[in-house]
């Protein structure tokens, strides 16, 4: 069954040999991936998995990228890929060291299975009628059961495209450890960075660059068509504070900001915008969105969805008999919020976790509501769940903010690090209680922190936690009720905002 | 006292801790603990092990998840009067395993010595959490 080893030197995987049958195959090696392959793994006893990826590099997280491995004090982070979180504890984006894995061409004879990868290889046909595979040196995989895990690629301006080589090779479109490899040199090396978008991505690095703006001698400019950062997210008051304190980071705001076009000028880019606005700058960031990749619908004959894009599948994430799909590029049924697509980590984890379990012969449908986080800064951080699109309604109750409602101070006292361990790997502890005085902020709109409560038809279908921690459950749980509750002041009771 | 005013579409309420002193009247619909959607604990409502809980990080999922399995249901499953106690050779198995595996599975003697060194996903520091939670064995028979 396994083909006959070839003589390869152990520093060209891309020639490793593999099996040419798996009962489990995961074409795509990110988040939703590496969950499928743990949780699968975890039911199925000696399960022999194939995580297939174009990238380089064994699976990671992403977050971190946009984060903490900025501020990282170690000079040597784009090398080693490590940070320290705010309670000391260090950790590297990678989900799991190689020794985790298993090499692929032992994955046909190991007694007790594995999990192995091969990267750098591109999945570009899928016979589902035969169920397998074929990659881009076209070489063929067959399988028993198929996750497609693609994510996306991230969107670019058309404006940009069209201008010109000199402009293109001035462009970074941020998703992957080589993007973060090359956007931290470009800081060092230029005077003047702009990014366009103001969305999770946009702000978090223009935070991040905006923080290392003085000791590199580095001009921010954040700009995007929205009146504030997240303003397709949070509601116009709240935006408009978030954004006060991104320029308290160390960054220029352009507002309602259109481009129009980008030239390459006397050794510059040159950004104009439609209102006539010229910004001058070395490099540009663009985080306007990603593009889900269904590269595969074609070949598979899988639906691909004109609402939300991606791959169409059912609520128990699958697309047809055998092939399941999880991450960025699932559009799936959730039975209480409706047909949707995540582009969050938790949502990787989550529904990466749900497809591995379903692929080992479950059924269940996406039910554990997945949650978002972002921390612009070291003052305001959040985080959400369910719909949270600032379009609807939003009904916010906040209290007066003190000195102790910050991201940091939360971490420190709950003793976990980044909230994505607390949410998807280890069980959250509770925090404890401090005991130093509290220091009231007195300014009567100040949003020091609260919870905003977003409406569809009277019912509560996302949640954001506005510097209020470790209360995610609760959350959780008015969700999943979609109940219709008459005083939602009633409601933001059950979460105590004047708790720690 | 609660100030309320509306942007919009957006209401906005500031309470102090006094206005949401009175506990709240908001009525949750009371949960199944036997729901087979809802996400489990370590244990599941039918006395078996979890082994897709997230607080077990990569234990039963790594290269030692087999021996690791093996060892931790003996343990919950023993009904010796020492808990486990027919498990050793089980654990010794385990043992044996992770130790070929040290970035994966730190001993305990190098975590109390060095700085840990590699990320806690693995490591035991999942195990650390699923002691601390009600529904695990807290002592296993290789703690003595």
């Amino acid at each position: 069954e396994v083909p006959a080893a070839e003589e390869v030197p152990a520093s060209k995987p891309s020639s490793a040999t593999f099996p040419s049958h798996v009962p489990y195959l995961l074409i795509g090696g990110g988040t939703a991936s590496f969950a499928a392959a743990r949780s699968i793994r975890a039911r199925d006893p000696n399960a022999k998995v194939l995580i297939v990826t174009e990238e380089p590099d064994l699976p990671y997280m992403r977050p971190p990228l946009s984060k903490e491995l900025w501020f990282s004090d170690d000079s040597s982070v784009t090398e080693t890929l490590r940070f320290k979180q705010w309670n000391g504890k260090e950790r590297s984006i990678y989900f799991q060291p190689p020794s985790f894995y298993i090499k692929a061409e032992e994955l046909g004879s190991s007694e007790n299975g594995g999990v192995a990868v091969l990267t750098g290889r591109k999945v570009v046909h899928m016979d589902v009628r035969g169920n397998k595979i074929k990659m881009d040196d076209g070489s063929e995989i067959s399988y028993d059961k198929c996750l497609i895990a693609t994510g996306g690629i991230p969107r670019n301006l058309q404006v940009i495209e069209r201008a010109g080589e000199e402009v293109m090779k001035r462009t970074t479109l941020f998703r992957k450890i080589e993007d973060f490899k090359a956007l931290d040199k470009v800081s060092r090396n230029v005077k003047s960075i702009t990014i366009i978008g103001g969305g999770f991505l946009g702000s978090e690095l223009a935070c991040a660059l905006g923080r290392k703006s003085s000791e590199f001698g580095l001009e921010v400019v954040q700009m995007f068509p929205e009146k504030g950062n997240m303003g397709k997210v949070l509601p116009e008051y709240l935006s408009n504070w978030t954004t006060e304190r991104v320029k308290r980071e160390g960054v220029k705001i352009i507002s309602e900001a259109l481009v129009k076009s980008v030239s390459f000028i006397d050794d510059e880019l040159e950004i104009t915008l439609k209102d006539g606005r010229v910004v001058k700058t070395d490099h540009i960031v663009s985080a306007v969105g990603l593009e889900p990749n269904v590269d595969l619908a074609k070949s598979a004959g899988l639906e691909v969805d004109s609402d939300f894009g991606g791959y169409r599948v059912n609520a128990e994430l699958q697309a047809r008999s055998n092939i399941w799909v999880a991450g960025d590029a699932a559009c799936f049924y959730d039975i209480r919020l409706g047909r949707r697509r995540v582009e969050h980590h938790d949502h990787a984890v989550v529904s990466g976790r749900l497809a591995g379990e379903n692929m080992t012969g479950t059924s269940k449908p996406y039910w554990h509501q997945s949650m978002f986080w972002s921390d612009l800064g070291p003052d305001v951080g959040y985080e959400a769940i369910g719909i949270v699109d600032s379009s609807l309604p939003t009904v916010g109750v906040f209290a007066k903010a003190t000195a102790k409602d910050t991201p940091k101070a939360a971490a420190e006292q709950s003793g976990t690090g980044i909230r994505s361990e607390s949410e998807t790997e280890d069980t959250a502890t509770s925090p404890v209680a401090s005991t130093s005085p509290a220091t009231v902020v007195e300014h009567k709109d100040d949003y020091g922190k609260g919870v905003i409560f977003y409406l569809r038809d009277k019912v509560v279908v996302g949640i954001v936690l506005w510097n209020v921690f470790n209360r995610m459950p609760v959350a959780r749980k008015i969700i999943k009720d979609g109940e219709e509750h008459a005083d939602l002041n009633e409601v933001a009771k059950l979460f105590n905002i004047h708790e720690d | 006292m609660s100030y309320c005013r509306q942007e919009g579409k957006d209401r906005i309420i500031f309470v102090t801790k006094e206005d949401h002193e009175a506990p709240s009247n908001a009525e949750l619909i009371a949960d199944d603990p036997n729901d087979p959607y809802e996400e489990q604990g370590l244990i599941l409502p039918n006395g078996d092990i979890n082994w897709n809980c997230p607080c077990l990080g990569g234990m039963a999922s790594g290269p030692c998840g087999s021996q690791f399995k093996e060892a931790f249901s003996c343990f919950h499953y023993s009904k010796e009067e020492v808990k486990g106690s027919e498990c050793i050779d089980h654990f010794r198995n385990m043992q044996e395993c992770m130790q070929k595996f040290p970035e994966l599975y730190p001993q305990e003697d190098e975590k109390e010595n060095a700085p840990q060194k590699e990320s806690d996903s693995a490591s035991t520091a999942p195990l650390d959490n699923a002691a601390s939670s009600p529904d695990t064995p807290t002592e296993g028979p290789e703690a003595s």
